[in-house]
C-alpha cells in the first residue's frame, strides 16, 4: 500500500484514510442510488399507468389530485383521431378493484384501438370484444399472482363505486411491460368500477406519428 | 465527576474520527429517510384516494364457495329470515343466472338477473328508463349496451332458454344505469326460477343498511343468522384496497429498516472500537486518575450516543432535502411527475430514536469489555 501510495504520489493516503474514504463513497453512492431507484420507480410505475411509451401521448387530467381520480371527455378520443397524422386514440377507464381479496388495477379499453398500440402477446385464449361486456383478459403475472385459468368466472369488487361485476376469462396475455400486473376489459366495466359516466374516461393515449404540432 | 465526563467527551468528540463517524451514520440514515420521504408520497396518495370517496353501506350474501354471481347458490329461505331485521334501506334477493338469447335470427350467450321488483332494482341503481319496468313474468328491460349489441328494441319478442327451457319475453324498456346491469336483461324471478326448474334458491341477497342505524352491530345481527355455506361481502373495498398498498409499502419500508439499523449497529460497535482503541492513552491515563470502571463505561456509550445523534439528525435532514432536491429535478426533466417527498415529524423522531437505540446496542459489548480490561492489559 505504501509503496502504491508512494507510486502514485499520493503520501498522504494512509490505509485507515482509504478506508474511511471507501466506506463515505460507498455509503453516499448507495444514498445516490436508492434514492435514484425509489424515484425512478416512482417515475416508471407512474408512467406504465398512464401507457406513455414511445411515440405514444397520453391526454389526462392533470388537475387531478391523484391519477386515478382524474376524468377527461370521451369524445376527445374521436376527435383527436380524427386529427392529421395520428394513427389511433384509444381512451382507456381505469379503475382500482379488488378480485379475490387482492388489490389490482382494471384498464376498460377499446380492445380494437388498444392493441393498435400496446401489441399483446396472447399466451392463452383471445382478445375480448367491446361488446362482451361481462369478458376480461388477464395479465400473465395477475394471472400467476391470482391463480386465475382460462375460462375462469371472477369478480371484480369496486374501489371508488359501490358496484361489482362477474368477468368470464376470455385471456391471458404476455405484454413484458406492467400491464402484466392488470386486467383489460371492455370499456363500459373500467367506466362501471370507476364510476365516470359514458362520456368519461381516464386517459386517451394516442400515437401522433409526427403530428403533435396538431395538438 | 459530570464536569471531567463533558471535557473528555468533548476531547472525544474533536477527534477526526468523529466525524467521520458521525457522516457515516448520516448516509445510513439518510438512505432510510429517503426512502421514507417517498413512500410518504404514495402514502397520500392512497390516503387522498380513500378521503375522495365516502364508503357507502352495500352488501352482498353469496354462496362460500362461489368466486362469481352466477355460480353462487344460497338458500331462498334466507332472505326471508333477513328481511325480519328492521336494518335495510334496500334488499334484493336474485338469481344471475346465463341464457341463450334469441332476437330474430340473431342469437348470444347473456347474463340475465331475476328480481323480485325489477322497478325498485333499477330505482336502486339510479337508472334510466326508456319505456317500463317489468311488471309481469313475461316482461323484461334490456340494458342499452345489450340492447345496442343485439339490436334489441322496445316491442321486441326475444327467446330465452336454459337447457331444455325456453321461456318468450316481451321486452318493455330500456334501461341505463351505468352499472354492470346495462349489460343485462332483467327479468322476474319467478319467470328465472321458470328456467332454471330450481324454486328454493338464488344467486344472491344484495342490501343497504340505514343510514340512522349502526352498521357494525347491525352486520354482527346480520352474520348470526346466516348459515355456514354462505358469505357477506362488502362491494364496496375502499378500505382493503388502500390497506394492502399501504401493508406493501410499511414491508418495503420494514426490510429496509431492519437492514439499515443493524447496520448503524454494527457501525456504532466499530465506532466504540475505534475509540477504545485509538483513545487507549486518554483512557488510561482516565483510569490512573483514579477514574472509575463505569465512567469508562458511560463515557464510551455517551460518545457513541451522541455520534448516533448528531449523524441521525445530519441524515435525516440530508435524506430529506437531497430527495425533495432530486424530486424537482425529476419534475423539471417531466414536468407532469409531480412528486413531493415530505417526512413527518414523528416519523422523524422515530428514527432518531431508533438510531441512538440501534447505537446503544452496538456499542455496549466494547464497553462493558472495556471495563473488564485490566490496567496491565491495556495497550498504550
Amino acid at each position: 500500500m505504501k509503496r502504491l501510495s508512494n507510486i502514485l504520489g499520493f503520501k498522504y493516503l494512509r490505509r485507515q484514510r482509504i478506508l474511511t474514504l471507501t466506506i463515505i463513497v460507498a455509503l453516499s453512492s448507495m444514498l445516490f442510488a436508492m434514492t435514484a431507484l425509489t424515484l425512478l420507480g416512482f417515475y416508471r410505475g407512474f408512467t406504465a399507468y398512464l401507457g406513455e411509451g414511445e411515440d405514444i401521448v397520453v391526454v389526462y387530467d392533470r388537475k387531478s389530485r391523484t391519477p386515478f381520480t382524474g376524468l377527461v371527455p370521451a369524445y376527445l378520443s374521436e376527435r383527436i383521431s380524427n386529427l392529421n397524422g395520428v394513427l389511433t386514440a384509444s381512451p382507456e377507464a381505469m379503475a382500482p378493484c379488488t378480485i379475490k381479496g387482492v388489490a389490482l388495477f382494471l384498464r376498460g379499453i377499446m380492445p380494437e384501438e388498444f392493441t393498435k398500440l400496446n401489441p399483446l402477446t396472447m399466451v392463452e385464449g383471445e382478445i375480448i370484444k367491446l361488446d362482451e361486456a361481462n369478458s376480461a383478459m388477464v395479465g400473465i403475472r395477475a394471472a400467476k399472482r391470482l391463480n386465475i385459468k382460462l375460462g375462469e368466472k371472477i369478480l371484480a369488487l369496486g374501489v371508488l363505486t359501490d358496484k361489482c361485476q362477474e368477468l368470464h376469462v376470455k385471456g391471458i396475455f404476455a405484454s413484458n411491460s406492467p400491464l402484466d400486473d392488470e386486467i383489460l376489459t371492455p370499456l363500459y366495466v373500467g367506466q362501471w368500477l370507476r364510476g365516470a359516466g359514458y362520456g368519461y374516461v381516464t386517459l386517451i393515449r394516442q400515437n401522433p406519428h409526427n403530428a403533435v404540432q396538431n395538438f | 465527576m459530570l464536569v471531567p465526563m463533558i471535557l473528555c467527551l468533548k476531547m472525544f468528540l474533536r477527534r477526526s474520527g468523529a466525524i467521520c463517524s458521525i457522516i457515516t451514520l448520516a448516509l445510513l440514515i439518510a438512505i432510510l429517510v429517503s426512502l421514507n420521504t417517498v413512500v410518504n408520497h404514495l402514502a397520500l396518495q392512497v390516503e387522498t384516494l380513500g378521503s375522495l370517496i365516502a364508503p357507502t353501506g352495500s352488501f352482498v350474501i353469496l354462496g362460500k364457495s362461489s368466486t362469481a354471481l352466477t355460480d353462487s347458490r344460497i338458500d331462498a329461505d334466507l332472505a326471508s329470515k333477513l328481511t325480519n331485521l328492521n336494518y335495510f334501506e334496500y334488499f334484493s334477493s336474485q338469481l344471475v343466472l346465463i341464457a341463450n338469447l334469441t332476437n330474430g335470427n340473431a342469437g348470444s350467450t347473456v347474463k340475465i338477473r331475476g328480481l323480485v321488483d325489477v322497478g325498485d332494482y333499477l330505482k336502486s341503481k339510479g337508472a334510466y328508463v326508456n319505456g317500463t319496468t317489468v311488471k309481469n313474468s313475461t316482461e323484461a328491460n334490456v340494458g342499452e349496451i345489450l340492447a345496442r349489441a343485439m339490436s334489441i328494441t322496445i316491442g321486441d319478442k326475444v327467446v330465452l332458454a336454459i337447457g331444455n327451457k325456453q321461456a318468450e319475453i316481451n321486452i318493455v324498456g330500456v334501461h341505463r344505469s351505468q352499472t354492470a346491469c346495462d349489460a343485462e336483461l332483467l327479468i322476474q324471478i319467478e319467470t328465472a326460477r321458470a328456467l332454471t326448474g330450481d324454486n328454493n334458491s338464488i344467486s344472491l341477497i344484495e342490501f343497504t343498511i340505514k343510514k340512522d342505524v349502526d352498521v357494525r352491530q347491525a352486520l354482527k345481527q346480520i352474520v348470526q343468522l346466516l348459515p355456514e355455506n354462505v358469505k357477506l361481502v362488502q362491494v364496496q373495498q375502499l378500505k382493503e384496497f388502500a390497506q394492502q398498498v399501504n401493508m406493501q409499502m410499511v414491508t418495503f419500508l420494514d426490510v429496509w429498516s431492519i437492514a439499515v439499523y443493524a447496520v448503524v449497529a454494527a457501525a456504532s460497535y466499530v465506532i466504540a472500537t475505534r475509540l477504545i482503541t485509538e483513545s487507549s492513552y486518554e483512557l488510561t491515563m482516565l483510569k490512573a486518575l483514579g477514574a472509575k470502571k463505569h465512567l469508562k463505561f458511560i463515557l464510551i456509550i455517551t460518545y457513541t450516543i451522541t455520534v448516533a445523534l448528531l449523524g441521525a439528525i445530519l441524515g435525516t435532514s440530508l435524506g430529506t432535502a437531497g430527495t425533495q432536491a432530486a424530486a424537482t429535478l425529476l419534475r423539471w426533466v417531466k414536468p407532469s411527475l409531480d412528486i413531493t417527498p415530505f417526512l413527518e415529524p414523528h416519523q422523524a423522531l422515530k428514527i432518531l430514536m431508533l438510531t441512538v437505540i440501534a447505537s446503544t446496542i452496538g456499542c455496549i459489548y466494547p464497553a462493558l469489555k472495556t471495563t473488564r480490561t485490566k490496567f496491565m492489559e491495556q495497550t498504550l
